[in-house]
């Protein structure tokens, strides 16, 4: 039955795009308000060069962002695994962090990182919208730890380090190869957010693509371009559910 | 019995936050090479006894002495098998000597001595997940004996295998305590399997959780299926009930 997972979504896919050939061509809709999918390709190929590199810079910003969140959100979720206070005290800044709209703080940022550093201050907003799953995931991952097996580490007069890297991190991984493919996808939004408010002009990525193609009312280029953004999505997150599969298999329920 | 106890609990009382008295007044004491089950209903403090005599809790009033002094001297076996899920099956039995920081090649010596002792050779590179529950089980005692333990504390390690498999696990336990010499206690609410396997059956009755008997079994090893088929066995195995049954009537809720 696998094919058929496939298969399906392909086909269901292959029918829209020919419903919606027909129908931009039998109702003759201006090609502004919506281009068919032959005129989207058609731009795509023509601004082949000018996009492709725009979703580099949009895919590095996007994987800086990611590293930096996860990286971020392991060490902070240890650190509060490893004291009660320090997540007492810090982990009420981490949902301010969180549940503030970067759309509201990204004016802020620019100012602090300085117009000139658009990408930093991209990257940095993205950050703060990625790190918050991989934390709050990673904190419940390293506690999630059979008390049996924390007896039996008591017992052989483990320490807390070994503790961490015998128990604490391996029972943490599916929580945090779970929060890896949300905050990859948050990374992405938050790159293509910050890079509309940061944008103007200096950020060459896919996100001021969009705009410039939109005041241009380029609209199949835009076109393009979203689709461009999509599938930087899609293949990190089948990237990731690979390394999930990979690493899980052979022990964890959810990978079998 | 010999002087010194290897592990003795002296008028041990133990309770828990919220008010349950889960221990009042233990007394006991295991001697060098003895196999002493223990039997009671559940909620009785079996459990809280093990984790008392492993130096795991400290008991609220009361004593715990103990000639095991360093970690490994000790093993224990719970309930279920607490296997590292993402490690291999030698990985497992590896894991005392590794958090006693042992050195690499005592490790390996020791993984595949206790992997014999189990009968899991062949198996070392299997994940839990790959196993049975009988299997899961001979890892969790391979690593209870990877540090060559004097003492071995077990609480219920059976009660989820099916018969068949237990009697089997059974009598490959009394093999290796008889190889190994050393002294057992081994927590089951089976009085069968309590008979068959030890030299001391103490009977517990809860709230609060004391001990109120203690029967010797006074036949010898090895034993197998004749032990189970034998007359004493059965009567022995009425007395324990009988002691049960008195023990649950007048605290029974
Ligand atoms: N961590 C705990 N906190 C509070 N009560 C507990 C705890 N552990 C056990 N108890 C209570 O103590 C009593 C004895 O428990 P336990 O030693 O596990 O008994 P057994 O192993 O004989 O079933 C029970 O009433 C149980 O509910
Ligand atoms: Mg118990």
């Amino acid at each position: 039955m696998t094919w058929l997972r496939w298969l399906a979504p392909l086909g269901l896919g292959v029918l829209v795009l020919l419903a919606w050939e027909v129908a931009v061509r039998l109702t003759g809709i201006p090609v502004f308000v919506l281009p068919a999918p032959s005129r989207i390709l058609m731009a795509g190929l023509e601004s082949a060069p000018l996009l492709l590199s725009s979703a580099g810079y949009t895919l590095r910003l996007t994987l800086t962002a990611f590293l930096a969140a996860v990286a971020g959100g392991v060490l902070i979720a240890v650190l509060f695994t490893g004291s009660r206070l320090i997540e007492a005290a810090l982990y009420p800044y981490a949902v301010v962090l969180q549940v503030t709209p970067v759309v509201a703080i990204a004016p802020l940022v620019l100012i602090w990182v300085g117009v000139d550093n658009a990408s930093t201050a991209v990257v940095l907003l993205a950050w703060i919208v990625a790190f918050f799953p991989v934390l709050s995931n990673m904190t419940l991952g390293l506690r999630a730890v059979d008390p049996g097996l924390r007896a039996l580490f008591r017992l052989y007069g483990g320490s807390r380090w070994q503790e961490l890297w015998r128990l604490r991190l391996p029972a943490a991984l599916p929580y945090l190869l779970s929060a890896m493919k949300v905050s990859a996808g948050l990374s992405l939004v938050g790159v293509v957010v910050a890079e509309f408010v940061a944008g103007s002009g200096t950020s060459p990525g896919l996100a001021w693509r969009i705009i410039e193609a939109g005041n241009r009312l380029q609209t199949p280029r835009m076109f393009a371009a979203l689709l461009l953004l999509a599938a930087i999505g899609i293949g990190l997150f089948a990237v990731l559910a690979w390394l999930e599969r990979r690493l899980l298999a052979r022990w964890h329920d959810s990978a079998r | 019995m010999t002087a010194t106890p290897v592990l003795a609990l002296h008028e041990v009382s133990h309770h828990y936050p919220g008010g349950v008295v889960a221990l009042e007044q233990v007394s006991l004491a295991l001697h060098p090479g003895e196999f002493v089950a223990v039997v009671g209903p559940s909620g009785c403090g079996k459990s809280t006894l093990l984790s008392l005599l492993a130096g795991l809790t400290a008991p609220v009033a009361g004593r715990v002495s103990s000639v095991v002094r360093s970690p490994g001297e000790l093993g224990m076996v719970f309930q279920d098998p607490t296997l590292m899920p993402w490690a291999s099956v030698a990985e497992n039995i590896a894991l005392p000597l590794r958090l006693m920081r042992r050195p690499a090649g005592e490790v390996t010596a020791r993984v595949v001595e206790a992997v014999r002792q189990v009968g899991l050779a062949g198996f070392e590179a299997s994940l839990p997940a790959e196993l049975s529950g009988g299997m899961r089980m001979r890892v969790a005692i391979a690593r209870a004996l990877v540090t060559r333990p004097r003492l071995l504390l077990m609480d219920e390690p059976f009660a989820a295998l099916d018969e068949l498999t237990r009697e089997r696990m059974n009598e490959q336990l009394l093999a290796l305590w008889r190889e190994l010499g050393i002294t057992c206690l081994f927590v089951t609410h089976s009085l069968y399997e309590a008979v068959f396997l030890a030299t001391r059956v103490l009977v517990m009755a809860p709230r609060p959780g004391r001990v109120i008997a203690e029967v010797a079994v006074p036949a010898g090893y090895p034993r197998g299926d004749a032990w189970r088929s034998d007359a004493a066995f059965a009567a022995l195995r009425g007395e324990l009930a009988a002691q049960l049954r008195h023990s649950a009537e007048p605290a029974s809720p």
